[in-house]
């Protein structure tokens, strides 16, 4: 990835960042695409009307649904999703935090139940790495 | 992608937050160690890692945290615990008191931020990057955003109203559909008309990104933001734009 800052203003900045999928002039607003899609939109839809550079994806909801290794199966997140500029994967903490009934922190990581079907789950910060390269890869 | 960092809600205990940055760091160590020894492998060669910042809404603890995990190698960072129900000043000095112990050479993101206002008070606080479901979600409530502010499709005074969204709006559904058509798929809860709001709630994100960068370039922020309020100011009649 690179970083470019093209100007600042003020406190302002106006930057460039290149990663492998696309080049995202910032100030930027992603669009949240949780589970793979931009709720009501598809990927073809995106391009065609607003040509987002880089959109949220998130590891828990893919991880609990549909499986990170379906993901990877599928054509990784980019093949899965049509989408193929840059994906933004948050870890899941947040969501861990705010779906779930009882998180609980330990030294490790966490212990959440999934907020789909009450499963028991353990994030620690390598699993959470693994769950993102996974979704990201095509296997 | 995001590290896994521990989040607290607010208002939270001292203790608490010491907690909760002493955990993010240890970590964001791992992680880093952890992502580094897998690229020297093959594994996630392409993918960039950005660690978060906590510390609650206090001046000394985000401060602490910024520069334990901007010791790191990462490749960006992002403040997060944020936007979970504080009131907007305090979310803008806990980011006005972080961005100046972040990296001047790496991207800045501020996670879960935020309403239009929100975008501009935090890109002048050095904010380079932001997600939000606000534009979406708004958008299926029938929340529509405007240059003026924000409309509510659903109103009864748009049962003939002729005009697209924002007559200022270049997107799709404002070239074909007015604000009747839309107001009645609304209404019948249409689906169709979860696709049109959210393609216009998004394109007016876009395009306030792309005029607040403009005037970045250009050295004119502070004019952009003073003009961005005046023309929210002069259309009150329509709707405040508070938080949602
Ligand atoms: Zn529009």
């Amino acid at each position: 990835m690179d970083f470019h800052l093209n100007a600042t203003d003020g406190g302002a900045r106006a930057a460039t960042l290149t990663t492998a999928h696309s080049t995202i002039a910032t100030p930027v607003f992603m669009p949240v695409g949780t589970v793979g899609a931009v709720k009501a939109l598809d990927a073809i839809d995106l391009q065609t009307h607003l040509e987002p550079q880089i959109i949220l994806g998130n590891t828990y909801h893919l991880y609990l649904r549909p499986g990170d290794d379906v993901v990877a199966q599928m054509g990784g997140l980019h093949g899965f999703s049509q989408f193929p500029k840059s994906f933004l994967t948050d870890s899941g903490g947040f969501q861990a935090f705010s779906l779930s009934d009882n998180v609980k922190y330990a030294e490790d990581g966490i212990t959440f139940r999934s907020h789909i079907d009450g499963s028991k789950h353990h994030f620690t910060p390598q699993k959470v790495l693994d769950i993102h390269t996974t979704s990201a890869r095509i296997s | 992608m995001m590290i896994l960092d521990d989040l607290i809600a607010l208002p939270a205990e001292p203790a608490r937050i010491r907690e909760s940055i002493a955990r993010t760091t240890r970590w964001a160590e791992e992680s880093i160690g952890y992502h580094r020894a897998n690229q020297h492998n093959g594994i996630g060669v392409d993918q960039n890692i950005f660690a978060i910042i906590q510390g609650g809404t206090d001046r000394t603890y985000r401060r602490q945290s910024a520069e334990e995990l901007t010791a790191l190698d990462f490749d960006g960072f992002a403040i997060g615990g944020l936007s979970v129900g504080e009131p907007n000043q305090a979310m803008y000095d806990t980011v006005e008191w972080t961005t100046p112990f972040m990296p001047t050479d790496k991207p800045r993101y501020l996670m879960g931020v935020g309403t239009p206002e929100d975008l501009v008070e935090n890109v002048a606080r050095g904010v380079d990057m932001f997600d939000c479901v606000m534009p979406t979600r708004n958008a299926r409530n029938g929340t529509l955003f405007t240059s003026f502010g924000k409309i509510n499709i659903k109103k009864s005074t748009f049962t003939t109203d002729e005009t697209p969204i924002d007559p200022e709006c270049g997107c799709y559904t404002c070239q074909h559909y007015s604000r009747s058509y839309l107001r009645h798929l609304y209404r019948a809860r249409e689906l169709t008309y979860f696709r049109l709001g959210t393609i216009h709630n998004l394109y007016y994100y876009q395009e306030l990104m792309k005029g607040i960068r403009t005037a970045i370039l250009a050295g004119k922020f502070a004019q952009f933001r003073r003009e961005f309020y005046r023309k929210r100011n002069e259309n009150r009649n329509i709707e405040p734009t508070a938080i949602a």
